[in-house]
């Protein structure tokens, strides 16, 4: 498993590479002042910026800038933001990040909550009046665009019935219960796409499992049916579903910039709307960087999960 | 990651014929179903299309200009969804808006087709280095999630419509010359084109004529459902404040202008947000549709859905 694990990350090397390469040439090589990435929106004087533009490298050829520039971000350096007066980028993603990662942990939780018991109740009572609900529901629930469905729960929740806050972000670890309920719409609204997804993935490779040899000798030695199919079938099934869950945890993040817009949560994605709005360059680039390497990681979670629940991909 | 699909996509297409059951009414009966809901879809999205070409007959008034006497009225016999905070006509908004949401989409999409295609056929028949480039670029671009690439080349080329249809273009291509270049693998070792090549078949011709029909399905299958990200990214984009500006009629826009007024006037945000949702329902049932039809093992193995 580990000579596993450890091959599977020099393969992401090249890709990484690949990915800062992309963000350098994208978002390093716009027209404009390249040291406005550095110093910020600080006023320089004509010396102080002849002496900048050579420390940073920026009358150097182009692969020798992108050298530079990728050895100041290894070594934890993002260059600073064109707002909030120049604060270094990445203290301002360090402080942003946890925000995001709580949302999108709790969206998760959601999803799981969601797409597992409705997957199975579809799956078990195929064709029944909760199946085709079921169905009807996920179907919607993939063509919904996320920022609607956020404002749609907000004018329920937030302004009809009023039980939650229609936006803002209170940190759940200073004060629990204000900080999870901030929460609950956000991570409910980008939840919404990966529990339909998840939920078919459940129902066709639950549908699958149940047809096996297996399964008939699970029943014939006299198993209660929930154990059957919760602690039986559910394992192998699980297969293809953690597949899709690890893929869509990209579109989380994604998601993630949209929902933090709408509800005002000041998490990585409303940076990177900022940063764009605002032509912060150094910003953009930072956040597109962590999550690429984010989603890569995830990606390459979902193999080991992967490889553990089937020992078959171990060996291959 | 690219292995992986490979992989997949050899396994599945021999679980496909291991499997072929036999039809039974049941099996006939969601087939029927499968495709009922394909044709709704493109029902739905042919209506959109109309909608759009005829969107200055069917408008009841200038979707830009503002209105003061009528500000934030409700839907009514004069203003079919309601009117906005300068008194414009949602309705004549929203028609307009469809007129945008599909050119900006189908633009993408051709996009993503004109380059992802040949990438992928170059990448899949040549191998070698070729490949190795081509797939480490496109796992390079798939490892941003599509709505945050979007935006960050938004911010690289700038807002408006013609640059965020480049964007949503560029952020399709990896997907696309993924599917192709498995199509052109799988056909690359068949003795059918053993025997082209031992005939004397060219390249181009190659490519064109013995290649090309077997890529042909995914690509369609995919383009709608690029279709579907495409007009959802748009809108996305829009409503964030970075794609397409105001004052030009976007459902994302319009959703932005409502979301302001969701305490009292929720009818602003309802109308758009419908548009979206039925609009890229529409895309995804003709999808789906066109997989089941014309090749239920592809789509499946690179776990597109």
């Amino acid at each position: 498993m580990t000579a596993y694990i450890v091959r599977r990350l020099f393969q992401m090397l090249p890709v990484l590479l690949v990915v800062t390469l992309l963000v350098y040439i994208l978002l390093g090589v716009v027209p404009g002042d390249p040291l406005v990435g550095i110093v910020g929106s600080e006023a320089v004087s004509a010396e102080d910026r002849a002496a900048l533009m050579s420390k940073y490298g920026f009358d150097k050829p182009l692969p020798v800038q992108y050298g530079l520039w990728l050895g100041r971000v290894l070594r934890g350096d993002l260059g600073k933001s064109t707002i909030r007066s120049g604060e270094p980028v990445g203290q301002n993603l360090l402080r942003r990040a946890p925000i995001t990662l709580q949302l999108g942990a709790l969206a998760f939780l959601f999803a799981l909550a969601i797409a597992l018991p409705a997957g199975v109740i579809s799956a078990t009572r195929r064709n029944s009046i909760w199946d085709t609900a079921a169905t009807v529901v996920s179907m919607a629930g993939v063509a919904l665009p996320n920022f609607w469905l956020g404002i749609m729960l907000i004018l329920l929740f937030g302004f009809i019935w009023q039980v939650l806050p229609p936006g803002g972000y209170v940190s759940p670890v200073e004060h629990p219960v204000v900080g999870i309920k901030s929460l609950l719409l956000p991570a409910l609204t980008l939840a919404g796409p990966l529990a339909a997804t998840s939920m078919r993935q459940v129902r066709s490779a639950l549908l699958e499992v149940m047809a096996q040899d297996y399964i008939r000798t699970a029943r014939a030695k006299g198993l209660a049916e929930r154990s059957v199919v919760w602690v039986h079938a559910l394992k192998n099934a699980m297969l293809p579903v953690v597949t899709v869950m690890g893929l869509y945890l990209g579109h989380l993040i994604g998601g993630a910039v949209i929902v933090e817009q709408v509800f005002a949560i000041p998490g990585v994605g409303r940076m990177a709307i900022l940063a764009v709005l605002n032509g912060d360059v150094a910003s953009i680039q930072a956040v597109v960087l962590l999550v690429a390497v984010s989603v890569l990681m995830m990606n390459l979670l979902t193999d080991v999960l992967y490889a553990y629940l089937d020992p078959r991909i171990r060996y291959a | 990651m690219v292995q992986k699909a490979d992989a997949a996509l050899r396994s599945e297409a021999a679980e496909f014929s291991r499997r072929r059951q036999p039809l039974t009414p049941l099996r006939l009966l969601s087939q029927v179903f499968k495709v009922r809901l394909a044709g709704a879809g493109l029902v739905v999205v042919c209506v959109f299309a109309a909608v759009a070409l005829l969107a200055n007959v069917i408008d009841r008034y200038d979707p830009v200009k503002p209105d003061y006497s009528a500000p934030l009225a409700r839907p009514s016999g004069r203003h079919f969804f309601g009117t906005d905070q300068l008194g414009r006509d949602i309705f004549s908004r929203v028609v307009h808006g469809a007129r945008v949401s599909l050119g900006v989409a189908t633009g993408a999409t051709l996009l993503g087709v004109a380059i992802g295609v040949p990438l992928g056929l170059l990448s899949g028949f040549r191998r070698g280095w070729h490949d190795d480039v081509i797939m480490r670029v496109m796992d390079g671009l798939s490892a941003t999630p599509g709505i945050l690439l979007a935006l960050a080349l938004v911010a690289a080329l700038g807002p408006g419509a013609v640059n965020v249809m480049v964007a949503l273009g560029i952020v399709s291509v990896p997907l696309l010359s993924r599917l192709v270049r498995a199509g052109t693998l799988a056909v690359r070792e068949t003795d059918y084109m053993l025997a082209a090549t031992a005939v004397g078949v060219k390249t181009p011709r190659l490519m064109a004529v013995h290649i090309m029909p077997n890529v042909v399905a995914p690509v369609l299958v995919q383009g709608s459902l690029v279709m579907a990200f495409a007009i959802l990214a748009e809108a996305s984009l829009s409503f964030l404040g970075v794609g397409i500006r105001p004052p030009q009629p976007t459902w994302g826009i319009i959703l932005a202008d409502g979301f302001q007024f969701i305490d009292s006037h929720f009818w602003l945000s309802l109308f758009p947000g419908m548009a979206i949702f039925f609009l890229v329902l529409g895309f995804n049932f003709v999808g789906d549709g066109l997989r089941d039809v014309l090749d239920p093992r592809l789509g499946r193995a690179l776990g597109l859905k």
